[in-house]
């Protein structure tokens, strides 16, 4: 917390230290040493972030922090070598954020940004921000590497790091298959992932490519009373062998120059997109003939830019400032479709294009043990959404807000403290801006909501830590208030505005490195998310999260153990999510040119569900159809060993 | 000390828990068949209403309270949808007589804040208990009554047909359900919108109405009986109450 850890030197997507009390830097060593099979693993590091896969590996997560139930990343930036992940309007779900095309051996450190404090976050920046460094630190060289887990897992990955090269020039390919556990959750990957490095001068440049696709299953989820009943098993697909395509080719350009009192750190990029998504979560209870399967689409064209430019005055004071720009053209799709994937109704086809920016401006002051940071950021777009179904209902708009943000903190070796304050931004989705014919003859905007709108969060965070000897520990209180949510509304195809809602909690953490080979981490997040009209919890959002990591750096042997706790979690109406704990353990011998691996999940062997929904559905059709909600449940990965072998070229 | 670690994970874990749910009896409130004055300056009163409809659906409000002038709120039932949390599944004939009728059944709820009733129009068939020569029969609504204007009664009898599948979403059910709510959920029909100022029966001409035996009639297949379906069949008119 408050580290200012460079993890890569001259790191594109860190180029401000926004001194707020709530950023966890997870090196590249830490992330070694800890239990994962994939990227989406890697972030589990991020303390208060809990992720659920309600698919299989291969789908995207469902993002929950500080209280806010991001989804597939509506309120979580992320970015990767500085290049912004999160999709815009995304058929699936608002800031979608697909990180398979990452191979895990080249993510070289993340740095997490609870709170929307920094400037140079715009979009999707409103529980916070996580960043995602290239590179291959350790280890450089060519090396293969096998892996087969007990799911008949097979991964082939291949990683090429120049000796004498600096840490983000590298080339990594990975192959994976799995057949995951239980019914429909295997996926096929393959992806290729490399960067490089190119100094002229006072210019440092680094292009980076990637080419990725895979497939997974969408096995739903299961609702406890038809496990209870037997009419499924836990592990069980309800609707089949469904599942989704994921396609993705990305391009990308770091740029960093230095000179006397001048810096500018900039990156742009360019790439496709394609996502195929085939699910049913409810069964038959809309559609007795056909089921409620669908079918999602979406393809997209993305381009853009982010330069920050920082100039000093004086000793003590900085200019910061910066633009973002991008646009976004795509195209998406949903048709609904019988067992047999026969489209029998088209509710969706939409061509839009959004063009967006970000611009910021402020002042960082340091002096001595203090910094603080202070300035404000502006973001718009513009959407032209062109409905394919019903050409009368294609729309445009323009939006945009200015958001204050600021930070300070007092740093010395033994102790810090700090204060955050500002506003993030959600941006809405293209669909929002098209229009929808009234009903009842009435003013559009009295029965068919309003204009699309920017969903801001007001934040607050006091927080600080204390060094004695080995140990660190801290603390940090924060605040969130939405005034008013602006949600589309798929089902009635309107904007609406949700309740105001606040969410209130503390974050705790002590680790220590007792030997020197030994480090310890703990956290604990406790949440109170609440929407302030009904006093009705945040449906969801984890009221308590616990972690324990324990990483062992001896010789030629390492080991990594992590042990998770999830408190129960409120639902929709009055429902209540199991608790969980898992414990994932890793370990590896090296010698010589060999590296054996032995990844264990969930130790304990308990059964966890990651995901918990409240809602209705209807599959076992020998009973009484009811469209009462009932809890549904996405089971967490049992016991599985995955061995490794690693061999240096 | 690891063991112990271990332990307190395991002492923490919980089980999955269903939201509360109680059953309460669904009845229709005849208290509300009080007279109303049309746009035509009728007073109109009626004796009887009978509607047949199917699967009776009760909605919570959920997180949306507009109280701002962006989505104007004309009363409740409107931004209708809601989420289903109550239901009282199967064929029902609503009937409002101003008497007491026998619960259609029992509908199960999740406690909550209740906010819309829906339910969908069907047409009466011989499963619903009535007589082969019940005007109900075949059709959807049967009301009988009388409009009055300037001291002419006219007695009426209207049957209604509603398209097949035709939904009726966002009745008014504004009501806090609890575990311990008990009593019965009566059904109401208002022949004027008890938030606005319009009446079931607006534009009706009574007075030009076909008229057979004395009665004036409404029967399917009228330019009438299209205007007075159109109004008749949307949420305006209905609410569900604790009794």
């Amino acid at each position: 917390m408050g580290d200012e850890t460079i993890i890569v030197e001259d790191t594109d997507a860190t180029p401000t230290d926004t001194p707020s009390a709530g950023v966890r830097v997870v090196t590249a060593r830490e992330l070694e040493l800890t239990p994962h099979k994939n990227t989406d693993d890697l972030l589990r590091t991020v303390p208060g972030l809990y992720m659920s896969q309600h698919g299989s590996e291969g789908k995207g997560q469902q993002f929950f922090l500080r209280g806010f139930d991001a989804v597939h990343g509506s309120d979580i930036s992320i970015r990767v070598a500085g290049i912004p992940i999160n999709e815009m309007s995304n058929v699936h779900g608002q800031g979608y954020a697909d990180l398979g095309f990452v191979v895990p051996e080249a993510v070289a450190g993340i740095v997490a940004r609870k709170g929307p404090f920094d400037l140079e976050h715009g979009w999707f920046a409103t529980a916070g921000s996580i960043d995602l460094e290239l590179g291959i630190v350790e280890n450089r060289g060519t090396r293969v590497g096998y892996e087969i887990g007990t799911t008949n897992r097979h991964r082939l990955v291949a990683v090429a790091a120049p000796e004498d090269g600096p840490a983000a020039q590298f080339i990594t390919a990975s192959v994976l298959r799995d057949s995951g556990y239980g019914e429909n959750r295997g996926t096929e990957q393959a992806s290729v992932l490399g960067q490089t490095e190119l100094r002229t001068g006072a210019v440092k440049l680094r292009p980076m490519f990637a080419i990725s696709t895979g497939t997974f299953g969408e096995p739903g989820v299961t609702a406890i009373n038809d496990i209870t009943s037997g009419f499924y098993d836990r592990l069980d697909s309800p609707p089949g062998d469904r599942g989704g395509e994921t396609s993705r080719v990305l391009s990308g350009l770091g740029a960093t120059w230095r000179e006397g009192d001048d810096e500018i750190v900039g990156t742009a990029y360019l790439g496709w997109r394609s996502l195929r998504i085939e699910e049913n979560f409810t069964g038959y209870l809309y559609s007795a003939e056909h089921g409620d399967a669908r079918l999602q689409q979406q393809r997209a064209v993305t381009g853009g830019g982010h330069i920050a430019w920082r100039h000093r005055f004086t000793d003590s004071i900085r200019l910061l400032t910066g633009v973002d720009v991008a646009h976004d053209q795509i195209m998406q799709g949903e048709d609904l479709v019988t067992d047999t994937n026969v489209v029998w109704m088209q509710s969706r086809l939409l061509d839009a294009a959004t063009s967006s920016g970000g611009v910021w401006a402020g002042l960082e002051w340091k002096r001595g043990p203090w910094t603080a940071t202070a300035g404000a950021r502006g973001d718009a777009m513009f959407v032209d959404a062109n409905d394919q179904l019903d050409a009368n209902r294609s729309g445009s708009g323009a939006i945009g807000l200015v958001t204050p943000r600021g930070a300070i903190a007092y740093r010395d070796e033994r102790f810090s403290v700090s204060f955050g304050a500002g506003r993030g931004v959600r941006p809405p989705e293209a669909r929002a801006f098209t229009r929808r014919e009234s009903r009842e003859n009435m003013d559009a905007t009295v029965y068919d909501g309003g204009d699309a709108e920017i969903t801001s969060a007001t934040a607050l965070e006091l927080g600080g830590d204390v060094h004695l000897g080995p140990v660190r520990f801290g603390a940090t209180g924060f605040a969130t208030w939405i005034e008013r949510e602006s949600v589309f509304d798929h089902v009635s195809g309107v904007n609406a505005l949700m309740d105001g809602s606040r969410r209130l909690g503390t974050e705790l953490f002590i680790e220590a490195r007792p030997l020197e080979w030994l480090a310890v981490r703990a956290d604990a997040t406790l949440v109170d998310a609440r929407y302030v009209v009904t006093q009705n919890p945040v449906p969801g959002a984890p009221r308590a999260l616990g972690t324990v990591e324990v990483r062992a750096d001896r010789g030629p042997f390492t080991a990594g153990v992590a042990g998770r706790f999830l408190g129960p979690r409120p639902l929709l109406n009055g429902a209540t999510a199991a608790s969980a704990s898992v414990v994932d353990a890793l370990g590896t011998y090296t010698r010589g040119r060999y590296r054996v691996s032995l990844q264990i999940d969930n130790v304990l062997g308990l059964d966890w569900n990651e995901g918990e929904y409240h809602f209705a559905s209807y599959w076992d059709t020998s009973t009484p159809r009811s469209e009462i909600p009932r809890v549904h449940i996405s089971p967490g990965r049992p016991f599985g060993v995955r061995a490794g072998l690693t061999v240096e070229l | 000390m690891k063991r112990l670690w271990l332990l307190s994970f395991l002492v923490a874990c919980s089980d999955s828990e269903e939201a509360a749910r109680i059953d309460l009896p669904v009845t229709t409130d005849g208290t509300a068949l009080a007279a109303a004055t049309t746009d035509q300056t009728y007073s109109v009163q009626l004796d009887r209403v009978r509607i047949a409809v199917a699967d009776i659906e009760l909605t919570i409000e959920g997180e949306m309270h507009t109280d701002d002038a962006r989505i104007v709120a004309p009363h409740p039932g409107h931004e209708g949808g809601g989420t289903v949390t109550g239901e009282l599944p199967g064929s029902f004939i609503l009937t409002w007589d101003g008497s007491v009728h026998d619960p259609l059944g029992d509908a199960t709820l999740l406690v909550g804040d209740y906010h819309g009733a829906n339910w969908t129009f069907r047409p009466a068939d011989a499963a619903d208990g009535l007589a082969s020569d019940d005007p109900l029969v075949g059709h959807t609504f049967h009301i009988t009554g009388t409009a009055s204007k300037t001291g002419t009664d006219y007695p009426f009898d209207i049957v209604l047909d509603v398209e097949p599948n035709t939904r009726l979403v966002g009745a008014v059910f504004e009501d806090v359900v609890t575990e311990a709510t008990t009593g019965s959920l009566g059904i109401q029909f208002f022949p004027a919108d008890p938030f606005e100022s319009d009446t079931a029966f607006d534009g009706l001409e009574f007075a030009t109405l076909p008229e057979v035996g004395g009665v004036r009639q409404v029967r399917p297949g009228t330019a009438e009986h299209n205007a007075l379906r159109r109004i008749i069949q949307t949420h305006d008119f209905y609410g569900v109450t604790q009794l």
